[in-house]
């Protein structure tokens, strides 16, 4: 599904990725852990396009094609989904127009015809009573005024929705308390699928425990410095990145 | 005055000499004073980020030609509303739809002038008085106590572009009584490739707890010039909220005075500038808190490309004595072009020391992360801009009373709930 070959990435002529390698199949939870101003969210940008990020080396290929190539919307079209780690609010434009709008845009791409208002709006309630959303949050603009927790649920309730291939989450997790954490979860566990895949970026065992990952990784200085299965993630919670890091000789 | 003034000033006192006119004697005042103070011929200050040369460089026919009763396919339309439209100038009584309620009136200005010039006098400026002296069509509106109309009144000023650039000065009373009710929208629009010059006084007199709803809206061409004065008196508890719009081409300015006359009164003012091509738009507008427990707000935005340039004047003046009022204004502009431009010029000239004034101006450019994040979302570059752009602009205008009006500005882009059509 997504193949990271030797990725470099420079913000502002400071190189962020050095030389990052990753592959992803279908059917696979990747979780990414690291310290603070490692490249997580970095690389969660440049898969999904965010401009200002300079290529200088390396290779993405994401389902045979070369993903650098294609524009933000192309990739989101293609089944490419980041969840953000600080969703932007957007006064005036409404949260559902924005999810009916992105849903449209996918459907059209792939042939299919739009979801009239009604079948739409079913489909929104659904997902919406599933993610614990209240009814109101249908007429608000994106993510405006919403509590850290109510931005996440809403990046997941999109998701939902948009159904991706593949989807980034940057962080899904902070800021959630207990009963939300287990809500977002369970959104996460239902995308789970053989012919889906999702990397997840994390700080916290505690995602993990509801989200059983296949593989987990530590990405330092830019680089994937270790790769293990859900018991590496133990091991970084009780050990601390330094000493984890350390011993990968990094 | 410059050369380029003296000789404008000499073919409008040229081209209305001895021209029938309904008002003689305020015609006649208006040829004295345009005579003695040229044009522009009003505060300087208020004109020092707009250049009048353009406009006064060019001469206007003074005389339409007759009306062609057709109505154009793009005129404008606002459903429910008592329509009365005026084509270059001269009123089109085939284009006019609908009656007023009873207990309301609406007139053809000329035809019983009592009461024009009191609060716009040929004295005032320049354009003032060469509104009175070229003044020929107009509308009057007046309510008596506790009318409240349901339907909006539309007056239209279309610029037919089988007309020649041609000068005319409108003039529009609204009246409206104790507790009266009305929404008025005065609009300017007209053929892309149509050009003129419409130069309109519009006075206003509110009595006690009479609420006016007021949309200005000029969606006029490229080569079109539009001055506008308008004059409001609000008296006690009286409230006049007001959406100034300007989508057009031309060039615009617009000259709002308010005079918050008596305790109560209030003036909320809303106002956008949807900058396109090489609009050239001026809102100077005035406050007068004249009475203690008055209140004003001004919100205006402007979204500026290609080389559009806003100028908006903020004047708000609070008399000795005038205690315990509140006056808020605020700008906000979307600066989408290098070669856009936008002034914003607050005038605060306050005599009183129980207030609370604030002032506020941002300049912007589209927000980045919110342009990625919906990229993200499967929106193309442009798609994603037009939302943000509209959603903005959509912003500096809530509570339009008129939703068709909106029709106009925003092209149909929609930012709001698909729940909200079918719910
Ligand atoms: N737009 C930018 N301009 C300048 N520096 C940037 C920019 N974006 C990221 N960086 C820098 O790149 C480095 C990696 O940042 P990134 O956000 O990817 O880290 P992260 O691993 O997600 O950290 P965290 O765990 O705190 O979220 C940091 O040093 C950061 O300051
Ligand atoms: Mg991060």
């Amino acid at each position: 599904m997504l193949q990271i070959d030797d990725l470099q990435v420079s913000v502002e002529d400071r190189p962020i990725l050095k030389g990052l390698s990753l592959k992803v199949n279908a059917g696979e939870i990747h979780a990414i852990m690291g310290p603070n101003g490692s490249g997580k969210s970095t690389l969660a940008a440049v898969l999904a396009g965010r401009e200002g990020y300079v290529h200088t080396g390396g290779a993405v290929h994401y389902r045979g094609q070369d993903l650098l190539a294609l524009a933000p919307e192309a990739r989101a079209r293609e089944g490419v989904f980041l969840g953000f780690q600080y969703p932007v609010e957007i006064p005036g434009v409404n949260n559902v127009y924005l999810l009916k709008a992105s849903l449209n845009a996918q459907r059209r791409h792939r042939g299919e015809p739009e979801l009239d208002a009604f079948e739409f709006l079913r489909l929104v309630r659904e997902q919406m009573t599933f993610m614990g959303i209240p009814e109101e949050f249908l007429r608000r603009s994106v993510n405006e005024g919403f509590s850290g927790g109510e931005k996440k649920r809403n990046e997941i309730l999109q998701m939902l929705i948009l159904q991706p291939r593949l989807a980034i989450l940057d962080e899904i997790d902070s800021g959630l308390d207990i009963d939300a954490l287990k809500v977002v979860s369970r959104g996460i566990e239902a995308l789970r699928s053989p012919d889906r895949a999702m990397i997840l970026v994390t700080h916290y065992q505690r995602l993990l425990d509801y989200v059983t990952p296949d593989f987990v990784h530590v990405l330092a200085g830019g680089r994937i410095v270790r790769s293990g299965g859900k018991e590496l993630a133990r091991e970084l919670e009780a050990e601390g990145y330094g000493a984890v890091v350390a011993g990968a000789g990094a | 005055m410059s050369e380029a003034a003296m000789a404008a000033v000499r073919a409008y006192l040229d081209a209305y000499a001895g021209a029938a006119t309904p008002i003689p004697a305020l015609a006649a005042r208006g040829a004295v004073h345009l005579a003695a103070a040229g044009l522009p011929g009003g505060a300087p200050e208020s004109w020092r980020h707009t250049d009048p040369g353009e406009l006064l460089a060019r001469r206007f026919a003074v005389d339409a030609l007759p009306v062609e009763v057709d109505a154009p396919s793009d005129l404008p339309q606002l459903a429910g509303a008592v329509r009365r439209v005026w084509v270059a100038g001269q009123p089109a009584p085939a284009l006019d739809a609908a009656e007023l309620a009873p207990g309301a009136r609406m007139w053809a200005l000329e035809t019983d002038p009592e009461g024009v010039g009191a609060q716009i006098a040929p004295e005032r400026d320049g354009f003032a008085a060469l509104n009175a002296l070229g003044f020929r069509h107009g509308a009057g509106l007046a309510l008596d106590a506790g009318v409240v109309l349901a339907e909006p009144v539309h007056l239209l000023w279309w610029s037919s572009a089988d007309q020649p650039a041609l000068a005319a000065h409108p003039r529009v009373a609204i009246r409206l009584g104790a507790h009266a009710a009305a929404t008025v929208v005065v609009h300017q629009a007209g053929a892309p490739e149509a050009g003129g010059f419409l130069n309109s006084a519009i006075e206003i007199a509110l009595e006690a707890g009479a609420v006016l709803k007021l949309l200005v809206v000029d969606q006029s061409g490229a080569g079109a010039f539009g001055l506008s004065q308008v004059a409001v008196r609000c008296a006690r508890d009286s409230r006049l909220e007001v959406w100034l719009i300007d989508a057009g081409a031309g060039w615009v300015r617009r000259e709002l005075d308010v005079a918050l006359a008596e305790p109560g009164a209030t003036v909320n003012l809303h106002g956008l500038v949807q900058g396109r091509r090489a609009l050239r738009a001026d809102n100077e507008i005035v406050i007068r808190h004249e009475a203690p427990h008055t209140h004003s707000r001004q919100q205006t935005r402007a979204v500026l490309e290609d080389r559009a340039r806003a100028v908006f004047g903020g004047g708000v003046a609070v008399a000795a004595g005038a205690q315990g009022i509140t006056a808020r204004q605020g700008n906000a502009t979307l600066l989408l072009s290098r070669r856009a431009e936008v002034v914003t010029r607050p005038a605060l000239e306050i005599l009183a020391d129980d207030v609370q004034c604030s002032h506020g101006a941002s300049v912007g450019q589209l927000d980045e992360a919110a342009l990625f994040y919906l990229r993200s979302r499967g929106l193309d570059r442009d798609a994603a801009r037009a939302l943000l752009v509209a959603s903005f602009a959509r912003a500096a205008l809530p509570d339009v009373p008129v939703a068709g009006v909106l029709d106009w500005v925003f092209d149909g882009i929609e930012t709001r709930s698909p729940v909200a059509a079918t719910a």
